[in-house]
């Protein structure tokens, strides 16, 4: 799997002036392999604006974003999503939920089962699978969604700050889990984040990005050893250095 | 006070002087007081408090309507009078049992009942059919809009006169006041329901590689279920209002000519049991058909603030 990001541009017309707000200005990005890879960047930068390109629920202006060399033009199930309230089908179980990417790709209903009983298993939730997502945690909520986005088979899951809703307990838990899922499902994911110390506990590689206009500051591979201590050495000077990036005034656009 | 510990468990705070409680008084178990104050705290207990308060409401209504009848409203009218101006529930009962043997009496039910139905299911269609092209397309907005706007406000009983002009003394008439009195709750629960469609599940489902007409059958129209639950709910009872009213202004046949009817021969009784069997059959249609669909559905709308959250974000 390859992904590959040249030189986008995405602006948006502000209503107010009718000047177009520049969300995105000449990213390039390259991701290769089932990596975990964390996007942190100021509040409003323009991340969830990158996911939505990447996903093709949106176009760039300019520029073009491409997976395995093929240009994507819209969303496509090579491309799975996982948002920040969930987004379940309220109206199906968690069985129907998980099931609905090999629905619409017209696989029949009697060789669905076998899929979704593992993923099901696999995300923690077994014997949950008559319940409707309002019976559920979110914490649960997000497994469901987790699971469902692994049942289309993408070969990306771009995830949108997916626990930031949940709370510190539950989304432990919950990056402890996605680690341990990702290990047995080998995926390419883009984790966005607000929080540093998530993207340094998750990442196998951190990309800063600069405020708006988003641009990339600083791409960064780890190799700390997992499980990660958060109170290891590293670890914390790591996160140090993220920190102070993110602090740091960006450099005045060209 | 100095070499006192930061960290001090806390004493058991000093139990007050027990004093001897008494039991609570109760009335001797083997009195009526007694055994009723336990059916009563038996009954909150299951939760069946608030049925029975109900019952026992209704129960001494009827009491007190059957002794203002029996007495001419208390000895304010002659007692004769009271056949025609307020006849008792006993009275109603009884015809209300006479009704039932009798084959006419069912068949203007019937009559009713195909009519609302028929004119229903038109309205249904048509509003459903109206909403989705009006969410669809702006020029079909622009068209229909001002006829929405303009016929929406006139109750289904103003169209009487216009479709007995039109279509004379019978069913058609019936159920073309009634389609056009139920039209509108269907139609702009279709247009409130596709217009509230929560955005990331229309996103989910593209990302999970749905098409355009996937989309439309596996999260447009689940999504849009609840409200058009409500409002055909609501047309189902503008149907009943817009029957009766034509029923009794022209068509001579069906539940709200068996009103007039009463009136006419100076059977006020046969008009109260006919405006029972109104209430029972719409309090049945109602709870058992779209309460309970209601109830099935309800959990398919996106709550209310997580849909202000997804509005927010549009806004963004
Ligand atoms: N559809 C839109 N129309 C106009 N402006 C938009 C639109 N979507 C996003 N924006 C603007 O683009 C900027 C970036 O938005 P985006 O949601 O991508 O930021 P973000 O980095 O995800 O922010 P956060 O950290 O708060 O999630 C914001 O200033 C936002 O107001
Ligand atoms: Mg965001």
């Amino acid at each position: 799997m390859k992904l590959r990001i040249s030189h986008i541009e995405k602006t948006y017309s502000t209503n107010e002036t009718g000047r177009r707000l520049r969300i995105i200005n000449d990213l390039s990005l390259e991701i290769e392999g089932s990596e975990l890879v964390c996007l942190v960047g100021p509040s409003g930068c323009g991340k969830s604006t990158l996911l939505r390109l990447i996903a093709g629920l949106e176009q760039p202006d300019s520029g073009d974003i491409q997976v395995d060399g093929q240009p994507i033009d819209g969303p496509h199930a090579d491309r799975g999503m996982i948002f920040q309230d969930y987004a379940l089908f309220p109206w199906r179980s968690v069985q129907k939920n998980v099931e609905f990417g090999l629905e619409i790709r017209g696989v029949p209903a009697r060789d669905r089962g076998g899929v979704t009983a593992k993923l099901i298993h696999m995300v923690g939730l077994a014997g949950f699978e008559n319940r409707f997502p309002h019976q559920l945690s979110g914490g649960m909520r997000q497994r469901v969604a987790i699971a469902r986005a692994l049942a289309a088979d993408p070969k990306v899951i771009l995830m949108d700050e997916p626990f930031a809703s949940l709370d510190s307990q539950v989304r432990k838990q919950m990056q402890h889990e996605l680690l341990r899922i990702l290990q047995e499902a080998r995926k390419t994911i883009v984790f966005v984040t607000h929080s540093v110390e998530e993207a340094v506990y998750l990442g196998d590689r951190v990309v800063v990005l600069t405020g708006r206009p988003a641009r990339i500051k600083a791409d960064y591979r780890l190799d700390l050893p997992r499980p990660r201590d958060p109170l290891d050495e590293r670890f914390i000077a790591f996160r140090r250095l993220v920190l102070g990036l993110l602090e740091r005034p960006d450099p005045v656009a060209g | 006070m100095l070499d006192q510990t930061p960290f001090t468990t806390a004493e058991p705070a000093p139990k007050a002087p027990a004093t001897p409680t008494l039991p609570p008084r109760v009335w001797p178990i083997g009195s009526p007081v007694g055994a009723l104050t336990v059916i009563w705290q038996r009954a909150s207990r299951n939760g069946e408090a608030r049925f029975i308060r109900s019952l026992l409401s209704v129960i001494g209504f009827t009491l007190f309507w059957q002794l203002a009848s029996n007495t001419g409203v208390f000895g304010i009218f002659p007692v004769d009078a009271m056949n025609l101006f307020l006849p008792s529930p006993l009275t109603v009962a009884r015809t209300f049992k006479e009704l039932f043997t009798q084959s006419q009496y069912l068949s203007h039910i019937l009559t009713s009942l195909y009519r609302v139905m028929f004119g229903f299911s038109l309205a249904a269609v048509i509003g459903v059919t109206a909403g989705v092209l009006i969410v669809s397309s702006k020029v079909a907005e622009d068209i229909l809009q001002p006829f929405i706007r303009l016929l929406q406000p006139i109750p289904g009983v103003a169209w009487v006169p216009l479709a007995i002009v039109w279509f004379g003394l019978g069913d058609r008439a019936a159920i073309f006041i009634i389609t056009v009195g139920a039209l509108w709750p269907t139609l702009l629960a279709t247009i409130q329901g596709l217009r509230e469609v929560d955005h990331n599940l229309v996103n989910a489902a593209l990302t999970l590689g749905a098409t355009r007409r996937q989309i439309f059958e596996k999260v447009t129209v689940p999504s849009i279920v609840p409200h058009l639950v409500t409002g055909f709910r609501l047309s189902m009872g503008f149907g009943w209002r817009a029957v009766l009213a034509a029923e009794m202004v022209g068509v001579s046949s069906g539940l709200g000519y068996m009103l007039t009817l009463g009136r006419g021969v100076g059977r006020t009784d046969i008009t109260l049991a006919t405006m029972v069997s109104i209430g029972c059959i719409m309090l049945i249609t109602d709870a058992f058909i779209f309460g309970t669909l209601d109830r099935k559905t309800s959990n398919w709308r996106p709550k209310r603030e997580e849909r202000r959250k997804a509005n927010d974000e549009i806004a963004n």
